[in-house]
């Protein structure tokens, strides 16, 4: 007697065989789709570990779990831009996303087209079925005009997506269509995808009986006939005329295919030669050159600098409240003076900056809080100097001026009024002077300088390090002029009133 | 490499800072979308992380930028997003499926006023409980909260420190005022950093199953491209990963991944106390309130009044031990946050009656006045 054999079927390398039998109805394309995509890898020549497989939700979505490949089911409608994360983070890996068009088109929508657009490198296989199968067959963004569904029970009365047209629109460089009728074409389709590099994309239209078909009177074999009828096979077919009608014929073939740089070719093509860095992905692997280690570093690293001898000793904290206008550097006089206490002074520094829509245009103000000892709440509520550089922005700022405080002008711009009792102002004609040396712009550092002449807390040697730190490559002589202008001007007032 | 931390002394904002301790974390990964207050992590991102050789993209929106990063980090990649107010809110569908498929990763939130739209300029802290139950389903999560530019940096590597070791996905609460403000940021030598990685299958593929955990209730984690034939899903799932729709499954994977913080929260829980110890009164907060707190600690000291201070380090899991204890031993305990009451009935919820608990909060747009603090401090305190 002779024993019965089973022999393995080729395909069953690809197949996890203990999640067989699937989930899916009979009469359903998904089968022939899936099937078609496993002969493509196993024709392809890539190596089946470094294949993964994305889907979103519904029936399709299945079809990541039933392949034996690095599989991700992941949200409904989040399959694209979860593979685009897999694909940046390891070039290494084909990334197939395989999902519905409810999935892809409707809640997925904003994705495909974006990923389409930017050209990243995965191959993304539509399975058209025209509804909701898994969720009872409702309405979708692919089902045809008039067509009948759980949702549309009168004849849908939407236009629907030509997401041939729609997807050639983004940008992408492979755009095709086949039925599931059609398991030839589909698995030349799929594996050109497999070898593009950039955004293919492939729609296949695939009957579903229990929903679609039941209900616009196509059951079980029927849709599928009509597939094979009503399909029009062109090796060049038209974009435009790629809609799909209830009755109409459905025009498949490749739309579309051309070189176009991908996502991470166009950053390699944009970034590398600036970054001198050649190569990028998102797990680290990637060979870099070592970085040449700069004495300094080599010397103190992590250690600041050494503490200037005439450290100011700040026992209460000080609130330093700066306004101007928009363009005028307040912003900058600020980070200076935070980084000179804190990075040179070794003092306590926090830097805020009054940051609100308008701030943008208008007046703009930051604050800096300078204190020896740990500072807590990081607000100036009232400040011990003010330092204003426009009318509009005096305007804005008045109320924060308190009894007894500082208040550093620039002399021309500024014409204080209502001021309370016993506030010390101290005038400098900053903008004039910054235009004497050559551009109204260092206006900022011209009261800068002065303020470093009048006010303690800050020592000269931090702030004019900081201030060669802080400014733009083949400015420094300007700003260092800037700076000593304002500083001279200072220090010659300060001995006027001595005298 | 040598580029991945720029060891050093900085004036940086949290936001900053932030982005230099993602990359000396290992961090090489970043998609996001842009949002104020957050959006300085993601330019900072887009100059340093192709400086490493690592990827910065630009999604076209929070939901994408959070499903990215999960796809990221199963290929291999250490990854984070940040984001602020309305995306938060749009991330928590895939946080939910990082907590349920144990993906490592890291979120930022810059937290702002809100509900909706609310104050994208200004600062709020009303995202804490949304940090805990946002995403549907039960579980747990970890959320730090740094008070500084120097913690923002800290933190971000504690973050994916805590990330990589119990694979879930790391909350990093900041907020406006922290993730604007600029301090002295002191980043120390690479060696001096401790970065933790992932735990790798043991076993080659074929028998190991990738979500059947060790003891310590962690399955060991292999990725894409490694020959192991991950099957992750959303759904409830087997040790094998595949979906298994039945309640037994379900008690075993969601009573685990519960279990894996719950039982493990005294590792991963963290707070400072200041001068709790003989105080009646303990302050708790976190974030910038800290600060506020510490400020008020001080008028308290000139006043001889003896207040403690229970800031927290680790937001969740809640420092639920240590608050039931204290609650035995003291008269009050004054919660100060910048919402109507998040953390304060956590705090409520532990003390259970054994201590007077009062909320000090407001809606958001600005930090605590620490004279309307001590106000209500002197209020009990009487």
């Amino acid at each position: 007697m002779i024993e019965p054999q089973t022999l393995d079927h080729p395909k069953d390398l690809l197949l996890r065989k203990e999640r067989i039998p699937h989930i899916w109805c009979p009469g359903c394309g998904l089968g022939s789709v899936l099937s078609a995509l496993m002969d493509a890898l196993g024709s392809s020549g890539l190596d089946l570990k470094k294949v993964a497989v994305v889907s979103g939700i519904g029936c399709t979505g299945r079809a990541a779990g039933y392949l034996n490949l690095d599989g991700f089911h992941t949200t409904h409608g989040r399959a694209i831009p979860y593979a685009t994360g897999l694909k940046l983070a390891n070039p290494d890996l084909t990334v197939i996303v395989f999902s519905g068009d409810g999935d892809l088109a409707a809640i997925g929508g904003n994705h495909l087209i974006h990923a389409a657009r930017r050209n990243v490198d995965i191959k993304v296989i539509c399975v058209n079925n025209f509804n909701y199968g898994m969720t009872g067959g409702q309405g979708g963004p692919t089902t045809p005009r008039l067509a009948r569904t759980t949702t549309t029970g009168y004849g849908n009365p939407e236009r629907p997506f030509n997401l041939i047209h729609l997807i050639a629109a983004c940008g992408a460089p492979y755009v095709a269509r086949w039925t599931s009728a059609h398991p030839h074409y589909m698995k030349i389709a799929m594996g050109e995808m497999l070898k593009k590099d950039g955004f293919s994309f492939l729609e296949v239209i695939a009957p579903c009986p229990t929903n679609f078909g039941r209900r616009n009177k196509m059951r079980e074999i029927k849709l599928l006939q009509r597939f094979l009828e009503q399909a029009v096979l062109e090796s060049q077919p038209d974009i435009a005329k790629a809609d799909i009608e209830l009755d109409s014929p459905i025009l498949c073939g490749k739309f579309v295919d051309l070189e176009r740089p991908s996502y991470l070719t166009a950053l390699r093509e944009v970034i590398s030669a600036k970054v001198k860095v050649y190569d990028f992905r998102g797990d680290g692997r990637v060979p870099l050159e070592e970085a040449p280690v700069k004495p300094a570093a080599a010397k103190a690293p992590g250690k600041p600098a050494e503490v200037p001898a005439e450290r100011p000793i700040i026992q209460r904290p000080v609130q330093i409240k700066l306004a101007g206008l928009g363009g005028q550097g307040i912003g900058l006089c600020g980070l200076i003076m935070g980084r000179a206490a804190a990075i040179f002074d070794h003092n306590q520094a926090v830097y805020t900056q009054e940051y609100s829509p308008e701030a943008r245009g208008g007046a703009s103000a930051s604050s800096i809080i300078i204190a020896s000892d740990k500072i807590h709440a990081p607000y100036v509520t009232e400040p011990d100097i003010m330092v204003v550089m426009a009318q509009g922005a005096y305007n804005k700022y008045q109320k924060d001026v308190r009894p007894g405080s500082r208040l550093i002008i620039d002399k021309d711009l500024v014409r204080p009024k209502d001021l309370p009792d016993s506030v010390q102002v101290q005038a400098i004609p900053a903008t004039r002077l910054a235009e004497e040396i050559g551009q109204k712009v260092v206006a900022n550092i011209v009261i800068l300088g002065f303020f470093t002449a009048l006010v303690p807390h800050i020592s000269l040697t931090a702030m004019q390090k900081a201030l060669k730190g802080s400014i733009p490559k083949g400015t420094e002589e300007l700003n260092l002029r800037a700076f000593e202008t304002g500083y001279d001007y200072g220090k010659k007032m300060q001995e006027e009133e001595a005298v | 490499m040598g580029k991945d931390v720029l060891t050093g002394t900085y004036f940086l904002t949290g936001n900053e800072a932030c982005a230099a301790g993602a990359l000396a974390a290992g961090c090489r990964f970043f998609a996001g979308y842009p949002i104020t207050p957050s959006s300085e992590i993601a330019e900072r991102m887009s100059i340093r992380l192709p400086q490493v050789g690592g990827v910065y993209i630009q999604m076209e929106d929070e939901i994408a930028s959070m499903a990215a990063i999960l796809g990221a980090s199963w290929a291999g990649a250490k990854s984070m997003t940040a984001t602020s107010g309305p995306g938060i809110s749009l991330m928590l569908e895939n946080i939910g499926l990082g907590v349920m498929t144990e993906t490592p990763c890291v979120v930022v939130n810059v937290m702002r006023g809100g509900p909706s739209t609310g104050l994208p300029t200004l600062v709020g802290q009303a995202d804490v409980m949304q940090a805990r139950w946002g995403s549907h389903g039960d579980y747990e999560i970890i959320a730090l909260s740094p008070s500084s530019p120097q913690e923002a940096f800290d933190y971000t590597i504690r973050a994916f420190n805590l990330a990589e070791t119990w694979r879930v996905p790391v909350i990093l609460l900041m907020d406006e005022v922290v993730g604007h403000m600029r301090e002295r940021v002191v980043i120390p030598e690479k060696k001096d950093i401790k970065v933790a990685n992932r735990r790798g299958p043991s076993e080659p593929p074929g028998k190991f199953k990738i979500f059947k955990s060790k003891k310590d209730l962690i399955p060991e984690m292999p990725v894409a491209g490694q020959g192991y034939a991950v099957h992750v899903t959303g759904l409830t799932h087997d040790e094998r990963g595949y979906p298994a729709i039945e309640w037994e499954a379900q008690e075993k994977l969601v009573s685990r991944l519960v279990q894996k913080i719950r039982l493990n929260s005294d590792k991963i829980a963290a707070w400072e106390e200041t001068g709790v110890e003989g105080a009646e009164i303990v302050l708790v907060s976190y974030g910038i309130s800290t600060r506020i707190c510490r400020a008020v600690r001080e008028m308290a000291r000139e006043k001889g009044l003896n207040l403690g201070l229970l800031r927290l380090e680790v937001i969740w899991p809640f420092p639920e031990k240590r608050v039931r204890e204290l609650a035995g031993r003291i008269k009050a305990f004054l919660t100060v946050e910048i919402n109507y009451g998040q953390i304060a009935l956590e705090v409520e919820r532990c003390a259970a009656g054994k201590c007077i608990t009062r909320l000090v909060g407001h809606g958001g747009g600005t930090v605590h006045d620490p004279k309307k603090v001590f106000e209500a401090v002197e209020e009990i305190a009487s």
